[in-house]
């Protein structure tokens, strides 16, 4: 009895354990535990410079989802946002890939549009803007254009 | 014989859908424009600061029928466009619409200048990609050895395709200029805004109205 009510605490202890793992792989390695919420917006660009199906999408520096899928169309890139349900996203914003500092990851800033039109799920957001390349602008820079 | 017919049809049908990544229609009216503006530009006839006026009154006659000044006026103050008075909008795409000309004309007229050798020929259209309402036409323009990406993207209104935004090495017109007004308007007021366009432009056709 006192050796079932030992193996009972520790049973306990190990599932907690395992609970608290979860929670910080979670927290930490960025993935949903609870499906995808949110609606979905699809956005083409000519080139996406490395960025990475799970990076942020934001709007003046405040998440608002994450790139669910990117893949390859008729040579550009066709990235699919996952977006937080209440954010609401105008016909003319641009959507545009940007790094974080200098030389940090890339994600998706979305510029808000002054349109009455609200894109719903599946739409598109039409109009993009690849990222910048940095090494080619100091290379123009540095030893100048043709 | 009609085993050749239907190849032939099937060819023609297979040109028509694929007619939506080539250049079509929508790139040969703006083609006109563009040719039909340069060619004002080069024209000895507008030579000189005192047909300067005229020269960019037969240039807005030619180019206002295929740009939308208002749409891409109202696209570069985002939300903000809504913010403001429907006679502030208004104010706004005329000033805008000098700002954009008195910066833009002034580096062409500079531009053709040195490269007295430029032609319509320098300007090659590639493709041609519709989406719903939108187009983007994509040119290419050939100068010092080096070809620079030009875009176009226009939208359909009421069948009537009109531009109103311009890329240049994958760098957007409207998205440059709204990241700076949107700055501007978070510093200052509209008027702020106003002020700024105008000094830019130094007096403006507007001022000039009794």
């Amino acid at each position: 009895m006192k050796r079932a009510g030992l193996e009972l605490i520790v049973g306990l202890f190990i599932v907690a354990g395992i609970l608290c793992l979860g929670y910080i792989s979670t927290k930490y390695a960025k993935m949903e535990m609870v499906g995808d919420s949110g609606y979905q917006l699809i956005a083409v660009f000519p080139n996406i410079g490395g960025l990475k199906n799970g990076a942020l999408v934001e709007i003046a520096g405040v998440k608002i989802g994450r790139v669910k899928e990117i893949a390859l169309e008729n040579y550009r890139a066709r990235v699919v946002l996952n977006l937080q349900s209440e954010i609401q996203i105008q016909e003319d914003s641009i959507a545009r890939i940007k790094t974080k500092g200098l030389l940090g990851e890339k994600f998706v800033d979305i510029v808000p549009g002054g349109s009455d039109t609200i894109l719903t799920k599946g739409e598109k957001i039409q109009e993009t803007q690849p990222p910048v390349d940095i090494e080619e602008l100091i290379s123009k820079f540095v030893f100048g254009k043709v | 014989m009609f085993v050749r017919k239907i190849i032939v049809c099937a060819c023609a049908a297979g040109l028509l859908f694929t007619s939506q990544a080539r250049a079509g229609k929508v790139t040969d009216d703006l083609r006109v424009i563009v040719d039909k503006t340069l060619e004002i530009m080069k024209d000895p006839a507008y030579a000189g600061p005192e047909k300067k006026e005229e020269r960019n009154k037969q240039i807005h006659a030619v180019a206002d029928k295929k740009f939308d000044w208002e749409e891409m006026a109202r696209r570069t103050l985002g939300p903000h466009w809504k913010e403001i008075t429907p006679a502030e909008q208004k104010e706004f795409i005329e000033i805008f619409k000098d700002f954009l000309e008195r910066t833009y004309i002034s580096k062409i007229d500079l531009f053709l200048k040195e490269s007295k050798d430029f032609t319509v020929k320098n300007i090659s259209y590639s493709k041609e990609i519709q989406d719903g309402k939108y187009t983007m036409v994509e040119s290419k323009i050939a100068m010092h050895e080096e070809e620079i990406p030009l875009n176009y993207k226009l939208i359909d209104k009421n069948g009537n395709w009109v531009v109103y935004d311009l890329t240049i090495e994958g760098v957007g017109l409207v998205a440059n200029y709204r990241t700076q007004f949107n700055e501007i308007l978070g510093g200052s007021s509209f008027k702020g805004l106003i002020e700024k366009l105008k000094s830019k432009e130094g007096l403006s056709i507007v001022e000039k109205k009794p």
